[in-house]
């Protein structure tokens, strides 16, 4: 007994201890970063280094910010950077309200999804600097933008922010060529097509096991619709979310594409040809359908990554084919989506005057140089790469955690990272994310650059009539009468009002 | 007569007051860091709760945002979906009470009969175990077993030549799921309160009553369970008050198109109209609405517990 | 007749033992899957549905998440949290709730009321955080600690502890010339071993699996519990990345059961060790003595 408690007693102390010890040595590092850095100082650029303090999501690990990759980063920008570094996904939010009601924002805040109600509201109180009549000082940022962009980033016809460029379009269909390959089967080049390579692959015995064990496609809900909805209602001829014809807004849903869609996806889901779980399938499980070899196709981000990648990892025979371009009664049409996906925001109340805001406008500039475009695909030279006469070798590739720390502070023009070495699935992948960026066949969503009211307060709950709407209609639970009877829901309780300040807001604009 | 005696009253009275706050002044020093916590870290940011009666705009603050009266509150009584949200609430948490509630005290009673200590032990450490996990997790571990596509149950459903059920896809079936988990969870967790209970009892009635002939069964009633009971009264009244909060997390988890008619509760009707939304002042009038429930719930079952004797909350 | 009362007796017993072992297993299986998927590789997750003893032994999960010293500094800044602010707790609930269990505080019932209310009506996120930013508390640890200091549900369960304890007691020490400061830590506290560990359980738990509070008042990483580190992975396993503009790479399930493992043993190992204060009649014996 009394030796237990002189253990426990001991057990306490030496946590104690340790927590001391790591305490001091957490101060020890920064202090001896203060001093390498006050060290660097003379050599640096004839400009003083431009201090400021940014917050930025992280998603997975987080960035070292006494990493090699952070120095330079530093160095290139001449500036010395306190991140503030934040978990992305809901909880970043919650600490963007919390410092926007406390004050206690930084200089520069990154703000996914900047359309967003959490943000606008703030905007047009007036919380952030407005960057339009600054930018033309700054090539490199300049350089980064087009007008698609930039149209879709403003709000209220004005610019708050910088904002990352990303691929337009990332949608595609990614399915196992190796599964094709033995069905005799070739590139689905329309829906029909499409359907019959998903009908062989659930009945065709596409794994030569001898067992009718397979599905052609996993579907599960991504965003409350089912993930490929949006791309096959496009490919059928649906707009993207709203068509604008003579300043009037239609729904996307009204449509008869849309409904042909719907019914594409109650035939796969009455013909077993996807899981019939798919309106509650965890990510998780429905990633194992691919990833054991159970389901043959997905038709979410054609670089979905997370749920393909184990599958090859695991199983050398799998072979990826990837595509965006299916056929549709009229033609092939691709979702554009607004191009961009952080916007950094200048907050008023820390960037107190222009001078302040142009050197931090200054900073992002020099690192979305174009010639330290190396810089931000492959890293630190001598550390993450070695470049000898322009033939790179990949000495350590970068981690994801800067990667993604570039995607939401480099304001660089679009560019997909191609390390040497990439294995074939994700060069696919990234090629087909590319191409769809400059395809001719996007359709862009004419609500992106307008703001109503309406949905701004209670748009998630009238999203939410039809896309519980879509998934009843696809299981059989209501019929065509019974979505009828949605959108009316829809229009009644707000619908109606969206559309319409949607046409005043375009008004507006004109 | 009063006129003359009144002051002297007031006085004996103060003085008498003066004497009860010496004799006892421990214990006011003992309650006034409490009650200075309270008031300091609860009752200051209560504040905050006038945005339900204003359109509030983090960047402009709670003083600075508009008036806009009690806008939020018709939104959400004019809401469609009120009724509905309304009945799955009452129907979960009665769920709650009627088939969650009395298992903690019946496993406490049962663990309390084992005289095995280090069976018992295991158990009591082994029960626990469910409750750090979190809802996602725990939503995770659902579809496996009550998936239609090869789930666990379903299997053993079709092994015994029943034909597979839709758990997770259908309304029938998600109250009791609901239901299931939160016994899966905190059932185990539950108990410790009560074992702690147990160790009150004075084990000098337990012998009184065998010497009166009581058998197993009456000692677990009559002193067991009677040595619970106030424990057991608080907790009743206090999962009363918290009759509309069935926290967002468990059932978000679980809900989905096909079977939110039965499982949408303001909880989760207040994530995505509120909280998604960025809709602060919203969200803050529904919970005022589901605080005043509570409040008067709480009074009303501490009003019964009092007539019956019993000490209750306050 | 005697030997009939025998039989029953070990019959219920026999059923009692059954019904609760089986709870136990229900409660402890799906831990044990996670403990042992975090010690096999993806490939067996992936070819074998459900897996008792690994086959193909592997410790690299363990050995990823120990590579960095984030998660060793995070573990010990959890444990000081939860160290530190459930001593807080424990003196603060047990002093108020002794105080509210005795009669001669006059207004206790409206302490009671005050307390109650705050149950049912919060301020919410943002007033909360400004009140612990104007006492400058933001990046300290006592942000995490005091805001957090009673739990009103613990406090009054923790005075009804104090009130089940015989009235004579308190009258006596009166007499012999306590003071109620004497009383509380001389007689109250020392009788009531199985509440204050059960309370100490509950705050401690509270204090480990808290997210938030950390998330909203430690700007600085070096001071983030596990808490921040088990979150971001089990929930980026479960995000939804179609909403990201970027691919990004999720932790593999070996890794993320091996972080829930990591982040859960610990809080877990507390209740083992409580235990042995759950004992009946604990009370009585102080008394005489």
């Amino acid at each position: 007994m009394s030796i237990r408690r002189n253990l426990s007693v001991l057990l306490v102390a030496a946590l104690t201890l340790v927590l001391v010890l790591s305490a001091c040595s957490g101060n020890g590092k920064e202090a001896g970063n203060d001093s390498q850095q006050s060290a660097k100082e003379p050599a640096a650029a004839n400009a003083a280094p431009v201090k400021f303090k940014v917050m930025l999501p992280y998603w997975g690990d987080m960035p070292d910010d006494n990493s090699p990759f952070f120095k330079e980063l530093q160095t290139i920008m001449n500036a010395e950077i306190t991140p503030v570094f934040t978990q992305g996904g809901n909880s970043y939010f919650d600490k963007v309200n919390v410092l926007l009601s406390s004050g206690d924002l930084p200089d520069a805040i990154d703000i996914p999804m900047q359309n967003q109600p959490y943000t606008i509201n703030a905007i047009r109180a007036g919380a952030f600097w407005e960057v339009d009549p600054y930018l033309k000082d700054f090539p490199n940022l300049l350089a980064g933008r087009d007008p698609d962009r930039d149209n879709n980033v403003k709000v209220d016809g004005k610019t708050y922010g910088v904002y990352i460029p990303q691929s337009r379009a990332r949608q595609g269909i990614d399915m196992r060529q190796d599964w094709l390959d033995n069905l005799g089967l070739k590139q689905p080049q329309t829906i029909d097509e499409l359907y019959q390579v998903l009908k062989a692959f659930t009945v065709g015995d596409p794994d030569k096991n001898g067992k009718n064990d397979t599905i052609g496609l996993m579907e599960r809900l991504g965003g409350n619709y089912p993930q490929g909805f949006n791309q096959i209602s496009l490919k059928y001829g649906a707009p993207n979310n709203y068509a604008m014809q003579n300043g009037q807004f239609i729904p996307a849903f009204t449509t008869e594409a849309y409904r042909n869609a719907m019914k594409f996806y109650k035939r796969l889901y009455y013909e077993g040809i996807m899981n019939k779980d798919f309106a509650y399938i965890k990510v998780n499980q429905a990633d194992e359908l691919i990833q054991t070899g159970k389901a043959g196709a997905t038709m979410g981000n054609a670089d979905n990554t997370t749920t393909w990648i184990p599958l090859f990892e695991n199983n050398s025979k799998a072979k990826l084919l990837v595509f965006s371009t299916l056929n549709g009664p009229t033609g092939n049409h691709i979702a554009a989506s607004r191009g961009y996906f952080n916007v950094l925001l200048f907050p008023r109340q820390t960037v107190k005057t222009e001078q302040r805001l142009k050197e931090i406008l200054g900073a992002l500039d020099r690192l979305a140089a174009p010639d330290k475009k190396d810089f931000r695909q492959f890293g630190v030279k001598g550390v993450h790469y070695n470049d000898e006469n322009g033939k790179k070798t990949v000495l350590q590739p970068l981690e994801n955690q800067y990667l993604i720390l570039m995607e939401t502070l480099a304001p660089a023009p679009y560019e997909m990272p191609i390390t040497p070495g990439t294995p074939d699935y994700l060069l696919q992948m990234k090629k087909v994310v590319v191409e769809s960026d400059k395809s001719k066949d996007l359709v862009s969503d004419p609500t992106y650059p307008l703001l109503s009211e309406t949905y701004v307060k209670m748009g998630k709950e009238l999203d939410k009539i039809i896309s519980d709407a879509v998934i009843k209609y696809i299981i059989g639970e209501i019929d065509d009468k019974g979505f009828d009877s949605a959108i009316a829901k829809w229009k009644s309780s707000g619908g109606d009002k969206v559309i319409q300040e949607y046409a005043a807001a375009y008004q507006k604009s004109k | 007569m009063s006129y003359s005696h009144a002051p002297y009253n007031k006085r004996k009275k103060w003085l008498r007051m003066l004497k009860q706050l010496r004799t006892n002044i421990w214990l006011y020093i003992l309650v006034v860091p409490g009650i200075v916590y309270f008031l300091i870290f609860k009752y200051l940011p209560m504040g905050g709760l006038i945005i339900a009666f204003k359109d509030f705009n983090p960047f402009l603050g709670f003083l600075r945002s508009p008036w806009v009266g009690t806008e939020h509150f018709a939104r959400l009584f004019s809401n469609n979906d009120f009724i509905m949200l309304f009945r799955n609430t009452l129907l979960i948490s009665l769920y709650k009470i009627v088939f969650y509630f009395p298992v903690p005290i019946i496993i406490a009673l049962l663990l309390n009969e084992i005289r095995l200590k280090l069976f018992k032990r295991t158990v009591q450490t082994l029960i626990y175990i469910p409750h750090f996990f979190s809802w996602v997790v725990i939503s995770g571990i659902f579809y496996i077993l009550f998936t239609t596509e090869g789930g666990f149950v379903n299997h053993l459903i079709e092994y015994f030549g029943g034909s597979s059920i839709n758990f997770l896809g259908s309304k029938e079936w998600i109250r009791s799921l609901l239901t299931t988990q939160t016994l899966w969870r905190d059932a185990g967790w539950g108990t410790i309160l009560y074992l702690a209970a147990i160790t009150t009892i004075d084990p000098q009635l337990y012998e009184a009553a065998k010497i009166d002939g009581a058998g197993r069964f009456r000692l677990m009633w009559h002193v067991t369970l009677a040595g619970m009971r106030s424990t057991i009264v608080i907790l009743l009244i206090l999962q009363i008050g918290h009759f509309m909060d069935l926290g967002f997390e468990q059932i978000y988890n679980m809900l989905n198109p096909l079977n939110r008619e039965y499982a949408d509760v303001f909880d989760t009707y207040v994530y995505v109209a509120g909280i998604q939304q960025g809709q602060f002042s919203y969200s803050t009038a529904i919970g005022m609405f589901k605080s005043t429930i509570g409040l008067i719930l709480v009074l009303g079952a501490n009003y019964l517990v009092r007539k019956f004797g019993e000490e209750g909350l306050f | 007749m005697k030997n009939k009362q025998y039989m029953t007796r070990h019959i219920t017993d026999g059923f009692i033992y059954i019904f609760l072992a089986s709870i136990a297993f229900l409660s402890f299986f799906p831990f044990f899957q996670i403990v042992i998927n975090s010690f096999t590789t993806q490939k067996e997750m992936l070819e074998r549905s459900l897996i008792l003893i690994p086959h193909t032994f592997s410790l690299e999960a363990y050995k990823f998440i120990f590579s960095g010293s984030s998660i060793l500094r995070s573990l010990g800044v959890s444990t000081f949290i939860t160290v530190a602010g459930t001593c807080i707790n424990l003196l603060f609930t047990t002093t108020m709730a002794y105080a509210l269990a005795r009669k001669e505080l006059r207004a206790r019932r409206t302490i009671l009321f005050i307390v109650v209310f705050t149950m049912l009506f919060e301020g919410g996120m943002i007033p909360t955080y400004l009140v612990v930013k104007e006492l400058h508390m933001l990046n300290t640890y006592w942000a995490v600690m005091i805001p957090n200091a009673i739990s009103a549900f613990n406090l009054i369960l923790m005075r009804n502890f104090f009130l089940n304890l015989p009235e004579e007691l308190f009258e006596s020490a009166k007499m012999d010339g306590y003071n109620d400061l004497t009383i509380y830590y001389r007689i109250a506290l020392p009788l009531s071993k199985a509440a204050i560990a059960t309370f100490a359980l509950f705050y401690a738990v509270m204090h480990w699996n808290n997210f938030m509070m950390p998330f909203l008042y430690l700007s600085d990483s070096h001071m983030w519990p596990v808490q921040i580190w088990l979150r971001q992975i089990v929930m980026l396993a479960a995000a939804d990345f179609s909403d990201v503009g970027f691919a990004t790479t999720v932790p593999s399930q070996s890794i993320r059961m091996a972080v829930i493992v990591v982040a859960t043993t610990p809080i877990l190992l507390v209740y083992p060790f409580i235990q042995k204060h759950f004992v009946k009649g604990a009370m009585l014996g102080s008394v005489k003595g």
